[in-house]
């Protein structure tokens, strides 16, 4: 990495420590999502609204599927950046493409947020 | 200071190494992955908003065609993205480094990321 590629408050708040390093962190805990779902899939016998919402119901479980969908922003954030720096060589266009993705990804946090704390938008329907 | 340097941008003259492809692989399928996520957190949000929002996702995650070539090329990243991912982190711990080797694994890499997500595509077909 260069010096001065990517300067924006994500990481300054972390403090100077490489990126890479949290990259790969993050990607170790990643695993467990992969293994989290895998283990849930395995048990599902019948798909409902009713067992989906008794699952989701319980905050633990909502809990731990926005924690480990903000881990996934958090990784997947480092390497878009890396990605749209490296291809994308249009200045104009390459802000363009990270302020959309940034708030293609900032719109799924506040869901999740909403998710997480069981806003309910659309009760009526 | 301008470069004399003969550039070749025919891209069909340059053969791309196995360790070469399983990186760019690891990168588009990353990307996939962020560009899809929109549908897995909006969904997961709505999906427990009522039971008419439940049925409809849960259509479209089951019948739709559209979200069938969807579901195939997530299935493929995920998968190519950890095993290829798991190969990046043994290489920066030093395993597997010696060029020989890592050839070698480069080709384990996408052998096994097809087959794997091929077991998986017949499985949720």
């Amino acid at each position: 990495m260069g010096l001065g590629m990517v300067k924006n408050p994500f990481f300054n708040i972390f403090g100077g420590m490489t990126q890479w390093l949290y990259q790969r962190f993050s990607a170790l805990v990643l695993y467990f999502f992969v293994a989290y779902l895998l283990y849930h899939w395995l048990q599902i016998e019948e798909v409902s609204y009713a067992s989906w919402t008794l699952f989701f119901g319980n905050f633990l479980n909502r809990f731990t599927v926005v924690f480990l969908f903000l881990v996934t922003f958090f990784h997947a954030w480092i390497g878009v950046q890396h990605v749209i720096e490296d291809y994308i060589k249009n200045p104009l266009l390459n802000r363009l493409v990270y302020y959309l993705l940034l708030f293609s990804m900032i719109l799924q946090i506040i869901f999740l947020f909403l998710f997480l704390i069981g806003i309910k938008f659309y009760a009526a329907f | 200071m301008e470069n004399k340097r003969p550039k070749n941008l025919n891209l069909f003259t340059i053969r791309l190494p196995f360790p070469a492809m399983v990186s760019i692989l690891h990168r588009i399928s990353g990307v996939i992955l962020f560009i899809l996520m929109p549908l897995l957190t909006i969904a997961l949000y709505f999906s427990v908003q009522s039971e008419s929002f439940f049925l409809h996702i849960y259509q479209f995650f089951y019948d739709s065609t559209l979200f069938k070539a969807f579901k195939l090329i997530m299935i493929w990243g995920i998968i190519h993205h950890l095993i290829a991912g798991t190969r990046h982190i043994l290489l920066d711990l030093h395993f597997g480094i010696d060029l020989i080797i890592a050839r070698f694994t480069s080709k384990i890499v996408l052998l096994l990321s097809f087959l794997i997500s091929f077991i998986v595509w017949v499985w949720v077909w």
